[in-house]
């Protein structure tokens, strides 16, 4: 989830409007073309053998908290790292990469500029410690300075990274919230659906979609990204990818609400509370493209879906109002495929803990997702068809 | 004619314009005379109780960091215009940072910490609000000419940790930045140069050129320097007022990045420097010159 409310009192703004400056306060993506970046000194990727299932991952890591309990989780009230806490968290979320070894990867909650993670550029440094050799990054919240609770600059996206040439990257604006006063929607998150196109090889291309969509609105903005996701997705001609923090349960989850990481009392503020669930708006997505994890597979008891739960507000070292210790307990994060990709049959992984396969295959992860982010991955072997 | 009506009109010709005496420079070396002072909005609320000491602070900003300053005559040439002063400062601008509004900043600037307010036992270290900083400051001016005056300056600050951490810096507006050095940077030095130019006995105008270096912080550390460009222009309005207006210009780092395309299409982020710009404005009251 996104710390998002940015506050910004009457006063403040008098004595931000007396000064002007070549950078704007805050930058909205507009829908078009986005950056692309290449490791220094990349090398020709491997062939692409037509067929052979690509590793592709998912991930929302927070950038680069692992665990610190940042204030709007409301169990903290962390608003910045250090710089060598940063370093060491990017180690741990590398090190799983380069265990689980996607050819691509998409994350969400990645940070290039932002005061709160030491201004660490997170693209060249996943870049440089991982195999995957280009990226597009695609911003979702640039600002100047946010005056909320100490933010500070912030520069928040979401990202995919290839083994293999992205040749073209762009991403369209998504619906904006309309339940906040225009201040604060000024300084606020603005969601967009992220595309690259990937060179498998000279004739094989293929199209990959990231998306994070909003968490706390109650004005139906989820709802209307998650229709725009599906739209923009379904008029796809390449066989592609999507993935992300849908920030939605699954059409077939059993909980649906009151979940252990959520305070019995509101204590931070009312603006990230969870707003209801409405599992309904991810049906359309089971229904019409291939999922990584097919609702069979999910279950239909909460034990059976637990192995599938993507996130947790808590950490295993943190305890709720009743004293029980955090774990993943459901399911916002998919990857799905479509226009001539699937998944390989039971490939669909959630990466939970330490000691677990990858996709029910060697190797045996080292690495503790649960410690790493407030996210686990999602994994899954890509099958383009030729 | 009625006392009402001569008090009216001496009122009236205090309030017109005198044409007679030139305005008086601004901002100089120069310590007024035994009773005199002054204030601005955003200027300071100045006092000379004896000859040779001025007193002064900043009433606005004492709101949410109390500070004061005292200004004292050094020497004067006895053949040539120069005049040197030397000024000793304090303040507690950390102060806007330990409460929230309406005076301070807390929950804007810096964390409101309301989980360790409700459950001190939660995350007893999370709360990453800067402690209690005084900052002491020490300067010396010297002007030279009476009627056009170039003054040079120097002064450095540096903020002594009371309690607490002492947070890290708020890498925004360059005037905001320098204002909070002290907490954040732990030091700021400053060098300035003005030259203030009388037009006309009711009109000057003003250029000045200030450095400002601040200490390095933490990692990854910015570029310290800041630049400040100052022009303005000062008119009299009554014979005790006048009315000052101008624009400055900073240019720092505040950490901004830049994506920078390369000839394949790729691209990197660049740090670059930031500009800003912003008019000033005031009205000043002084007695007693």
């Amino acid at each position: 989830m996104i710390p998002t409310r940015a506050r910004l009192g009457l006063r403040g703004g008098l004595a931000l409007a007396a000064l002007t400056a070549c950078e704007p306060l805050f930058a909205e993506p507009e829908t078009g073309e986005v950056p692309r970046f290449r490791e220094s000194g990349a090398e020709p990727p491997p062939p692409y053998v037509s067929g052979t299932p690509l590793r592709v991952m998912a991930w929302n890591i927070k950038y680069g908290a692992a665990r610190i309990p940042f204030w709007f989780d409301c169990w903290g009230d962390r608003v910045q790292m250090t710089r060598d806490e940063v370093d060491a968290h990017l180690a741990d979320l590398t090190a799983l990469i380069r265990e689980v070894n996607p050819d691509v990867l998409l994350t969400e909650e990645l940070e290039v500029n932002s005061r709160r993670s030491a201004y660490v550029d997170m693209v060249e440094r996943i870049l440089a410690d991982t195999d995957l050799q280009y990226a597009a990054y695609f911003g979702t919240w640039d600002s100047r300075y946010i005056p909320s609770e100490g933010l500070g600059r912030m520069n928040l996206g979401n990202a995919i990274f290839s083994r293999y040439p992205i040749v073209g990257a762009e991403h369209v604006r998504q619906a904006d919230r309309t339940d906040q006063d225009a201040v604060t929607a000024a300084f606020y998150i603005h969601r967009t659906i992220g595309r690259a196109e990937l060179a498998l090889s000279d004739t094989q291309h293929a199209a990959v979609y990231v998306v994070h969509t909003e968490a706390y609105d109650n004005d139906g903005t989820k709802q209307k990204q998650l229709d725009q996701i599906f739209e923009a997705v379904s008029a796809e001609t390449l066989p592609f990818l999507l993935g992300g923090d849908f920030n939605e349960l699954p059409p077939s989850a059993v909980h649906t609400e009151h979940f252990l990481d959520e305070r019995e009392t509101a204590l931070c503020s009312e603006d990230f509370a969870q707003p209801p669930y409405t599992p309904e708006k991810m049906a359309p997505f089971f229904d019409a493209f291939a999922p990584a994890i097919p609702l069979e597979r999910f279950g239909a008891t909460e034990d059976e879906q637990r192995r599938f739960f993507t996130h947790s507000v808590l950490g295993p070292d943190e305890v709720n109002d009743r004293g029980e210790a955090g774990f993943w307990n459901r399911t916002l994060d998919y990857l799905f495929a479509g226009a001539g990709a699937d998944f390989a049959p039971d490939s669909g992984d959630v990466l939970q803990v330490a000691g677990q396969s990858v996709g029910g295959q060697p190797p045996v992860l080292v690495s503790d997702p649960l410690r790493l982010s407030d996210h686990a991955p999602v994994f899954g072997l890509w099958r383009v068809k030729p | 004619m009625t006392r009402t009506t001569s008090a009216a009109l001496a009122l009236l010709c205090a309030a017109a314009p005198a044409t007679a005496q030139t305005l008086a420079p601004r901002d100089t070396a120069h310590v007024g005379p035994a009773g005199s002072g002054g204030v601005g909005i955003f200027n300071p609320l100045t006092y000379t109780p004896t000859a040779g000491v001025e007193l002064s602070t900043y009433p606005l900003a004492a709101l949410i960091a109390p500070n004061g300053a005292m200004r004292a005559h050094l020497c004067t040439a006895e053949d040539a215009p120069l005049t040197l002063s030397w000024e000793l400062g304090a303040s507690l601008p950390s102060a806007a940072f330990l409460s929230g509004p309406p005076l301070g900043l807390a929950g804007y600037v810096t964390p409101s910490c309301k989980v360790h307010a409700a459950e001190p036992d939660r995350a007893p270290n999370d709360c990453q609000r800067p402690g209690a900083v005084f900052a002491p400051s020490l300067g010396l001016a010297a002007s030279w000419g009476r009627d056009d005056v170039l003054t040079a300056k120097v002064d450095y600050t540096y903020g002594f940790l009371l309690s607490g951490e002492r947070g890290t810096p708020l890498d925004t507006w360059a005037p905001l930045n320098l204002l909070f050095a002290p907490v954040f940077d732990t030091w700021r030095a400053h060098l300035g140069v003005r030259y203030d130019h009388a037009l006309l006995p009711g009109w000057r105008v003003a250029a000045e050129a200030h450095l400002y270096r601040v200490a390095r912080g933490p990692v990854p550390g910015r570029d310290p320097h800041t630049f400040v460009a100052h022009l303005g222009t000062d008119l009299r309005t009554t014979t005790h007022t006048r009315l000052t207006f101008g624009a400055m210009y900073w240019n720092s780092d505040q950490r901004a990045v830049e994506v920078e395309p390369d000839a394949d299409g790729y691209s990197r982020f660049v740090h670059v420097r930031s500009h800003d710009f912003g008019p000033t404005l005031d009205f000043l009251w002084r007695w007693g010159d």
